[in-house]
């Protein structure tokens, strides 16, 4: 093992042994011996005797059907304890980062988590993880809408939280396969208990993995190729974890934020970010671009059912991207009313910016405030940006087809000043 | 009785994580009523982020408008508590685009609160602006007492820099940059962090304390080399 990687940077070590010392887990992990011993001496408690049904010897006539009974057991167990569920996930799982990243493990933690660990740890832990695949399999379905509906930077937590929660659950499941092959082995053949947990697990990751992998979700996820964290953890990773990688890991999203790049440098498409991150508005972009049409409808719908109040709403410059082409520009704005937080977002486009510098309005695409709802009419939005009447919008950077920076006042867009 | 909450709600007396010079220095956060209505709405009222019973009722809609101000008040004081607490001993990722900016543009502030949830704050025009308060999935699903360790590690992880040789995290210094986008003349983001000025080294192992006494950290050990250790190390350099 390469000794640069004995030391533990976030921590593994302390949740495992906190874990380890909660007072569920001292049951099965008590400080002073064996989980065998421990383990024994419980079921001794329970049933008289142990002899012959160690959970290290189970292979088998009544050391099997022993075995298949303690699984249904940790089950219970695992529906009605919440503490003995969360404990038995930490431990699992960092147990499992320690193995991914390649952290030795102190010799009074290693002396309890010798193969076969108790059922009463990893039924528990498994229930645990395929909540938490169920949970970010929805999460996955809904990332798009999410991410068009969050902050900066919040958008991009819930890119980067399904990547956590797939090292979270490979962390799991390296343990529990290091497990299951242990029982495998040791009952020389497969059809127990285990097994139907096993298939529960891999179906789960297959589930979030089928949902996660769509074109759009990874496009998605690519943002975070501009942090570091793939890398981190690529440079984590011991051996034999490195090879072959996961897929999140082995070059797909920096394959996919390439090619939001060349789709965007193929139209000569640059972006300015008022509040907007660079990632964001990449893949925004990447993906509500043929979007735009069919909000169009909407909008019509939108401008027929508003009402005016008048441009009492302040308007603020948001989110703001700007397409540059050869013919044309197209201007996004996120305009906000301050009162009751509906938004609109307005996309104006110009022909032949560069040369004339005129701006024509061209729609507005409703966004996320249902049509009664909206501040203000669609029109008077579009009369305002004729007019100059909205106030509060910072100005507009847009950046031309030959890198030139310019600064173009709101005001600008109508009047070509 | 309690009154309508007046928005925008001025946080004053904030500590400032800027302060170069110590104790004392102080900034406002505001809370505006669009982008409380949002949190409300959108993560408040969303049953799978773990908000405390009195920041969740908020959310209920069944309550008289009397009580439904006092709930938004007391929601109001526990954000901003949590936001004082972490601002204390900040646990900050401040994330500066560099380079060209839109006027009146400029930092903005990850708050890792002691629950585990996180706060973005924008500086905007001089004034700092909470724009949303949400906690992850990947932190939700963990139990309460180890979310602000979770939601710390996962930010460690994504914007601190692993070194390979030492295996600890570092502070990312300039060459880490990444050019988030590849369009020339794209705006840049950089990435500070902003760990405790007061005490120099002390923030590894400065918990936020949460009911009085109850602390929550990454570290339990002075062994336990965090990216904090790292960022901290920075932190004295900057003083320097």
């Amino acid at each position: 093992m390469n000794p640069s990687k004995c030391n533990d940077p976030l921590g593994y070590l302390d949740e495992l042994r906190e874990s380890l010392a909660s007072p569920m887990m001292q049951l099965l992990f008590p400080p002073t011996a064996s989980s065998d011993t421990s383990i024994n001496e419980s079921l001794a408690a329970l049933f008289g005797s142990t002899e012959g049904v160690s959970h290290r010897s189970s292979a088998g006539g009544i050391a099997g059907q022993f075995d298949e009974v303690r699984w249904d057991m940790a089950a219970q167990i695992a529906e009605n304890f919440q503490q003995v569920r969360e404990n038995a996930l930490s431990i699992v799982s960092s147990l499992g980062f320690c193995r991914l990243y390649g952290i030795a493990l102190p010799a009074d933690i290693k002396s309890k988590l010798v193969s076969p660990l108790p059922a009463e740890l990893l039924v528990p832990a498994i229930d645990v993880t395929l909540e938490l695949l169920a949970s970010a399999t929805n999460d996955a379905r809904e990332l798009p809408a999410r991410f068009d509906d969050a902050e900066p930077l919040e958008d991009r937590s819930y890119c980067t939280s399904l990547l956590h929660i797939l090292m979270e659950c490979w962390a799991v499941y390296v343990v529990v396969d290091e497990e299951y092959q242990w029982h495998v082995c040791a009952r020389q053949g497969t059809g127990s208990r285990f097994d139907s947990w096993m298939r529960r697990l891999l179906d789960a990751m297959d589930a979030l993995d089928n949902q996660i992998q769509q074109d759009e979700q990874v496009r998605l996820l690519s943002v975070s190729t501009e942090l570091p964290l793939l890398d981190n953890w690529r440079k984590m990773l011991a051996e034999p974890y490195r090879d072959p990688l996961p897929w999140w890991l082995d070059g797909i999203l920096e394959a996919a934020a390439k090619e939001v790049r060349q789709f965007i440098e193929a139209d000569r498409t640059f972006m300015s970010a008022a509040t907007l991150s660079n990632s964001n508005a990449l893949a925004f972009l990447a993906k509500r671009n043929d979007e735009i049409a069919s909000h169009a409808a909407s909008v019509a719908l939108a401008a027929s059912a508003g009402e005016i109040t008048g441009p009492a709403a302040e308007a603020l410059l948001h989110n703001t991207w700007a397409i540059v082409g050869d013919a044309e520009v197209r201007v996004r704005l996120e305009l906000q009313d301050s009162q009751n937080g509906s938004r609109l977002l307005v996309v104006a486009l110009a022909g032949a910016a560069e040369r004339t510098k005129k701006y024509r309005f061209v729609e507005v695409v409703f966004r996320s405030a249902p049509a009664r709802e909206l501040p203000f009419q669609l029109g008077w939005a579009r009369l305002s940006l004729d007019a100059n009447e909205i106030d509060g919008i910072a100005s507009l950077v847009i950046v031309d087809a030959d890198d030139i920076r310019r600064q173009v006042n709101l005001e600008g867009l109508s009047n070509g000043t | 009785m309690a009154g309508k909450v007046p928005f925008p709600c001025r946080w004053e007396e904030m500590p400032n994580p800027h302060s170069r010079d110590g104790a004392g220095s102080t900034t406002i956060i505001e809370v505006g009523e669009p982008e409380w209505r949002k949190i409300v709405q959108k993560h408040f009222a969303n049953s799978k982020e773990p908000w405390a019973a009195a920041i969740a009722q908020i959310a209920m809609k069944n309550s008289s408008s009397e009580d439904e101000n006092a709930a938004v008040a007391a929601a109001l004081d526990a954000v901003r508590d949590e936001c004082v607490s972490t601002l204390r001993k900040p646990l900050i990722i401040l994330y500066s685009c560099v380079g060209r900016q839109i006027r009146g543009q400029g930092h903005r502030w990850v708050f890792v609160l002691p629950s585990g949830a996180l706060a973005v704050v924008w500086r905007e025009k001089e004034v700092h602006r909470l724009k949303t308060c949400y906690f992850t999935g990947a932190v939700a699903v963990k139990p309460r007492e180890t979310r602000w360790r979770h939601a710390l590690r996962q930010q460690v992880q994504e914007y601190a820099v692993l070194d390979e040789q030492s295996n600890r995290f570092r502070y990312p210094r300039p060459n880490d940059r990444r050019e988030v986008n590849v369009v020339q003349g794209h705006p840049r983001c950089d990435m500070r962090s902003v760990f405790s000025r007061q005490k120099p080294g002390a923030s590894h192992r400065a918990k936020p304390e949460r009911n009085g006494n109850r602390q929550f950290g990454i570290g339990q050990t002075e062994k336990s080399a965090s990216a904090a250790e790292a960022v901290t190390s920075r932190g004295r350099e900057l003083q320097r």
